[in-house]
């Protein structure tokens, strides 16, 4: 099983980098070698952890528990991509939007549904999670609910 | 402009979530994320990977090829400060012996103190040596490392 999950799915960054590639050209036929590939892989999973770090820093630097998206676009001015941030926010509205809906259609089973995830990590509900309360868009930690048994989530 | 548009206002990753957060969560520092920000996270590294891709397309083009490859990736690497920061040391070294990048290094890096909030060298988070062909690096990503969790 190994090292195998932590990288990024193959395929997916072959899709990608060949997606924007077809649409580099006029011919739309630059194609990309193995270990192009794999340094594409490399580069996206080593990106991860770069601003994830950024974030992660920002978020400590406000006392937070939780990295939220202002950290994000924060980060991103930090590691000089602010190219990122305007299609990034489009993004998020758009991400926001959806689970509204979903919120409204079963907001307290939610509720309920990650109280009892937070039981089960061993975590109790009111433990000092002050952080969540002024950040009424983003309280939402990432549950992998629909994940589709991808893996687990180990704290 | 409108597949950038479309680009833009994607509401999924094409990266599952699970495996996202499991690469950001090797650096124990970080632990918990939002999902939001997780999303964000997969959206810039989508981004990102574009980015590059067009890049290193426009450096093959240059050298009349029509096959991306890792030198096509190193060069548009190397052009673009941001991503050199981060980036270029981690990228497999080139197959000839001799290594003219070292001597470029640092001069062309004039940023390595530079002062971001708190941001690690990326070399801390990779205790695997530095393979020397992308064969290497496959074989070496098979074996297990101290984080695995099984």
């Amino acid at each position: 099983m190994a090292a195998e999950a932590e990288e990024l799915p193959r395929a997916i960054v072959r899709r990608v980098v060949k997606d924007k590639l077809s649409r580099c050209s006029e011919d739309g036929d630059i194609s990309v070698s193995k270990d192009g590939l794999l340094a594409f892989s490399e580069s996206a999973r080593i990106f991860i952890h770069y601003l994830s770090a950024t974030a992660n820093d920002i978020c400590k630097e406000s006392k937070r528990q939780i990295i939220n998206a202002e950290d994000v676009f924060k980060a991103l001015e930090d590691t000089e991509f602010p190219e990122f941030i305007r299609p990034l926010k489009a993004s998020l509205e758009e991400f926001r939007k959806k689970n509204a809906g979903k919120k409204a259609a079963g907001s307290k089973g939610k509720e309920d549904e990650a109280r009892k995830k937070r039981k089960l990590e061993g975590e109790s509900p009111g433990k000092g999670e002050g952080s969540n309360k002024g950040e009424d868009a983003d309280k939402d930690e990432c549950s992998d609910k629909g994940e589709g048994g991808d893996d687990q989530m180990d704290e | 402009m409108a597949e950038e548009e479309e680009n833009a206002a994607s509401t999924v990753s094409e990266f599952p979530k699970g495996r996202v957060k499991k690469i950001m969560t090797l650096d124990k520092d970080v632990k918990r994320v939002s999902s939001e920000a997780l999303f964000l996270v997969s959206r810039s590294t989508e981004l990102f990977l574009q980015f590059l891709a067009e890049k290193s397309a426009q450096v093959a083009i240059e050298k009349k090829r029509k096959t991306v490859n890792l030198e096509h990736i190193r060069v548009a690497v190397k052009r673009h400060q941001p991503t050199r920061d981060f980036l270029l040391d981690d990228l497999p070294p080139p197959s000839q012996p001799n290594k003219p990048d070292k001597h470029t290094t640092p001069a062309a890096r004039p940023k390595s103190d530079k002062p971001l909030p708190g941001t690690r060298r990326i070399d801390q988070f990779f205790r695997k040596p530095e393979p020397e062909n992308p064969a290497q690096a496959e074989a070496q990503a098979q074996s297990p490392i101290p984080v695995d969790e099984s």
